[in-house]
């Protein structure tokens, strides 16, 4: 800031009433406005120096400590550093050689010198402790010191530490010093505590008795009267003597509790708990036993195993009380028994069976070849026989097949008769006819005729005739009613013929009318529409008669053959019932389940079979495996074929 | 006497002397009289600061010797 800004500044400072600015060039102020009030710091600039003065002097003061502490410091360390190092002031091992000469031979000499020191030294530690020594006690100190503990239990010869015994001042002074051992205080302690635990009754009755706890009520003695103390004194010279009598007491103890064992023996023996074996009377449980049923005596024919004795059979049943039969040749047996049946019903049953049996059993070779001998001879003595007329069972069930054979018969030949004899039903044919086959029938027999009394059957070489009877006997082919469809046929033809006969003749009367009537002149008379109106009227008359004709012909001889075939969609013709079945379906618009349709289909496979096989094939014949007897069941007949 | 610099940062920059116990309202006309303009039209600030009131003094701001301080338009408002 140069001076004449400031002037200018000044001038403005003074128009306005502010003190001048200090000018650089000029007089400093006066002295009388510095002194103006040192106390009180109003200006700025004061408060500062006195701020600045403040501040120093702080910080003077914080440097000044530092250095102190520092100095402190140092010196301590100094300090320890020679306390450290003080240990090793004095001569080292090196330095006390340094000392003294180097070389051995006044090393030597002052060896002794050296000995002498260390000799001095030890007596002098010597004397101290000898002087310690005497300090201490000796074992008569405690010449009469009281332990209180049982001598007894200081056999263990160990070193025990014992120590005064607590006690309180009066007490002391009345009894004196006792010494114990605290570790055996302790455990007499812990015993005493453990005994009271476990609750001992008061009275042992295998105690002898301590002359102690003698009275009754003895163990409150010892609450009462105080504990019992057992106190020895250590005496320097009686301590020998009472180890001794411990040592002694335990022996004399021993002695005293010897038992005589012998008393024992003349004692009464104690009464036993247990009852004497001969007295104990136990029950066994009883088997039951079973019904024992009295057996047959097996018959000879009887048993089927030749080697089966009978005898050792019933032994052995016998024997057997619970156990069944072992061997096979006894199961027959066992089954008698257990089976509770009908007696009378067995025994006849038994019966038969024997008769049976015996009468297989003769069949021997020698008796079958008798057999075929007598057989061979048999069949004239049978014709014979056949005239004395010999009635028994077989014969009548003969008979009794015959008759069924003649009326099948008798139905089918008098019609081959009828056709024959077109329309002539004569009775009397009919009877010659059944007195023929009557006639035929009883011839034909005796030829026939064996064991059984059955016709053989006709066999297929004798001829077609034959084959065809032999099919109608198994009932494979039915009954085609020949003459019946015979007959028909023949009427229909001549019924054909008659109506051909009369159409024709219808025809020829009709065009010889006509010629007629052209021959007649009457056309010429008529006009044209009177000719087409008299030759309609002539037509119309010949239609009605003609027709009249022709429907009495047709009400007469019209004899229509109505069939209704039903053929399956395999080409199997269809009895009333399935085509019945088959219109329902169409009808309904479904067929069968599941169950029947396979039922159909089974039948159909079945019935196909038994066609392909060849039905004249008897191997089969095992009973019901037969077309014939399979055939007859469905006939529902009773009876089988045997040969 | 301090030295206090008066800066409106758009060019203007001037020292004024005056003394620390100088009143705001005379240290304006100073500074008024040096930058060219009315007393009222001045505002004394410091940067982001609230502007100095007229009955305070230099020195109860802390302007000593050398501060520098924003100079700038009071409208009114």
């Amino acid at each position: 800031m140069d001076a004449a800004s400031i002037e200018e500044i000044n001038k403005l400072r003074r128009a306005m009433g502010m003190k001048p600015l200090p000018v650089p060039g000029a007089a400093a102020p006066s002295q009388a406005s510095a002194g103006e009030d040192p106390d009180a710091p109003s200006t700025l600039e004061t408060r500062e120096a006195l701020a600045y003065g403040n501040f120093k002097k702080v910080q003077e003061a914080e440097e000044a400590k530092k250095r102190r502490e520092e100095k402190a410091a140092a010196v301590k360390k100094a300090r320890d550093k020679a306390q450290r190092f003080a240990a090793l002031e004095g001569k080292g091992i090196a330095d006390l050689d340094e000392d003294d000469e180097l070389d051995a031979k006044s090393w030597l000499k002052n060896q002794k010198k050296r000995q002498k020191k260390i000799d001095a030294q030890k007596k002098f530690e010597e004397e101290k402790a000898a002087t310690q020594a005497i300090a201490e006690h000796t074992s008569a100190d405690l010449a009469d010191v009281k332990v209180a503990h049982d001598m007894a239990s200081f056999l263990d010869a160990d070193d025990q530490i014992l120590t005064l015994k607590d006690t309180g001042v009066l007490e002391n002074e009345e009894e004196g010093d006792e010494l114990e051992n605290l570790d055996m205080r302790e455990q007499e302690r812990l015993q005493e505590k453990i005994d009271l635990k476990k609750k001992k009754p008061v009275y042992d009755p295998n105690d002898v008795g301590e002359p102690g706890e003698h009275g009754i009520l003895g163990q409150y003695d010892e609450e009462i009267h105080g504990k019992k103390k057992k106190v020895f004194t250590l005496g320097a010279v009686g301590t020998a003597n009472d180890l001794a009598d411990i040592l002694d007491a335990p022996i004399q103890k021993r002695r005293h509790q010897v038992v005589e064992l012998d008393v024992l023996e003349d004692a009464p023996a104690p009464v036993s708990d247990y009852l004497d074996p001969p007295e104990i009377k136990v029950k066994k449980p009883k088997k039951k036993k079973s019904k024992s049923t009295r057996q047959r005596r097996a018959d000879d024919e009887d048993a089927l195993y030749p080697g089966d004795e009978p005898n050792g059979g019933d032994d052995d049943q016998q024997m057997d009380v619970d156990s069944g039969p072992v061997t096979f040749a006894k199961k027959r047996k066992v089954f008698d028994e257990d089976f509770v049946d009908d007696d009378d019903l067995q025994t006849s049953l038994a019966l038969q069976r024997k008769a049976a049996l015996k009468k297989r059993k003769r069949t021997r070779p020698e008796d079958i070849a008798r057999q075929l001998r007598e057989e061979a001879s048999q069949p004239p003595d049978d014709a014979e026989a056949d005239k004395g007329l010999v009635i028994d069972e077989i014969s009548e069930f003969v008979d009794a097949l015959h008759a069924e054979r003649e009326e099948e018969r008798k139905a089918p030949k008098p019609k081959p008769g009828n056709a024959v004899t077109a329309m002539e039903e004569g009775a009397s044919d009919e009877d010659e006819e059944m007195v023929d086959a009557h006639i035929k029938h009883e011839a034909s027999p005796p030829a026939d005729v064996p064991i059984t009394g059955v016709e053989e059957e006709k066999t297929v070489a004798q001829g077609l005739g034959a084959t065809l009877a032999l099919l109608k006997d198994r009932h494979l082919i039915e009954d085609q009613n020949g003459a019946e469809q015979n007959a028909k046929f023949r009427q229909r033809q001549a019924f054909l013929t008659e109506l051909n006969r009369r159409m024709s003749q219808f025809d020829e009367d009709t065009r010889l009318q006509r010629e007629r009537d052209r021959a007649s002149g009457r056309h010429e008379k008529m006009s044209i529409r009177e000719r087409e109106e008299y030759a309609r009227q002539q037509n119309t008359m010949r239609e009605q008669h003609q027709s009249r004709i022709m429907d009495q012909l047709f009400r007469e001889g019209y004899k229509p053959n109505i069939e209704l075939k039903y053929i399956d969609a395999d080409g199997r013709s269809l009895d009333a019932k399935e085509a019945f079945k088959e219109l329902s379906h169409q009808f309904h618009g479904k067929g069968s389940g599941k169950g029947k349709t396979d039922k159909r289909l089974k039948k159909l496979a079945e019935e196909k079979r038994r066609m392909s096989q060849s039905m004249l094939d008897a191997s089969q014949n095992l009973g019901m495996s037969s077309a014939a007897s399979h055939q007859g069941k469905k006939r529902k007949e009773a009876g089988v074929r045997l040969a | 006497m301090i030295i206090v610099t008066v800066n409106d940062r758009l060019g203007t920059k001037a020292q004024i002397p005056a003394f620390a116990s100088d009143k705001i309202k005379d240290f304006k006309v100073m500074v008024a009289m040096k930058v060219g303009r009315e007393p009222h039209e001045i505002l004394l600030k410091r940067q982001g600061e609230r502007p100095f009131k007229d009955q305070l003094s230099l020195a109860d701001y802390g302007i000593s010797n050398g501060v520098q301080i924003d100079l700038e338009v009071d409208t009114g408002d």
